[in-house]
């Protein structure tokens, strides 16, 4: 039997977002049987990381896959002057540059509220 | 199957250190690990940019170091290798220490007047430093006028609320 990689898989169903996907569907991506399927999405499922909800599918009983944990959104800090700034060392409330006083979010926050 | 999104590891080297971190990125992903020589040569980046952009990289986590002895020679030679499954947890720090920047700067704007110089926008004073220098702009002197923050406010507190919501479910 072929060696089965739980991170791929649970990133596959972490990339279906909120609204989860049908195993049937994980099980063609994956291209697994539904023997082996139903094994694997077992073990994620006692292992906490996702849930099954029971749903009629064309006329028949199947389960839908939903992440418990949402992957990572780098969107929202793209934009930000803070991500990943060369002087994040040395901000602080004690130290050289404060969040209060940085012209670089002073700047982007004033953009912001104009557009 | 693609086992992470790729887009995400490179928009984060972009972030990081700008198109050449993603150059470099991309070449360490096809090698495995390479050395500041052999990406200069691929890359075409000169040298000792490489190894600034490798110290943005590894200050961040997204890239490790590892020494290893050339037989003959004897000489350490240092290989550079991706840290991409530390990727989700490095974007995840990210967003917790940056929150509380941005609690911080709300809770300053909340707590302040602002005065700014209309004229020549100088810069952005607070209503203590303004009345040290008598409502005056000590940049061009020109005379400073009350500057309301509210829509700054309302901006913070949005994207305080949504990276808090996003942690909750990351």
């Amino acid at each position: 039997m072929r060696k089965v990689d739980y991170y791929e898989i649970l990133q596959i169903i972490k990339r279906s977002g909120e609204n989860g996907i049908l195993q049937s569907n994980l099980w063609k991506e994956i291209k697994a049987t539904s023997k082996e399927g139903s094994r694997i999405t077992l073990k994620l499922v006692r292992s906490g990381l996702i849930r099954r909800k029971r749903e009629l599918y064309r006329g028949k009983w199947t389960y839908r896959l939903i992440p418990e944990k949402l992957p990572v959104n780098f969107d929202s800090l793209f934009d930000l002057p803070c991500t990943f700034c060369p002087d994040q060392e040395r901000c602080g409330e004690t130290k050289y540059i404060t969040p209060e006083k940085c012209e670089k979010l002073t700047s982007y926050l004033m953009k912001n509220v104009k557009e | 199957m693609v086992l992470m999104d790729e887009s995400l590891l490179y928009k984060v080297a972009l972030k990081i250190g700008g198109d050449e971190a993603v150059k470099i990125v991309g070449e360490l992903k096809k090698r495995g690990k390479a050395t500041e020589e052999e990406l200069a040569k691929t890359t075409g980046i000169r040298l000792n940019e490489i190894r600034k952009i490798l110290i943005r990289l590894h200050n961040f986590s997204l890239v490790t170091s590892e020494n290893v002895q050339d037989p003959q020679s004897g000489w350490l030679i240092f290989y550079w290798r991706l840290q991409e499954d530390q990727l989700q947890s490095i974007i995840k720090a990210q967003k917790r220490r940056i929150l509380e920047k941005l609690k911080a700067r709300l809770e300053f704007e909340k707590t302040h007047d602002f005065f700014f110089c209309n004229d020549k926008h100088c810069g952005r004073y607070t209503f203590e430093e303004a009345v040290e220098n008598f409502f005056r702009c000590p940049q061009c002197g020109g005379t400073l006028q009350h500057f309301d923050n509210s829509k700054i406010i309302e901006f913070l507190e949005k994207k305080v609320e949504s990276l808090k919501e996003e942690l909750e479910h990351e």
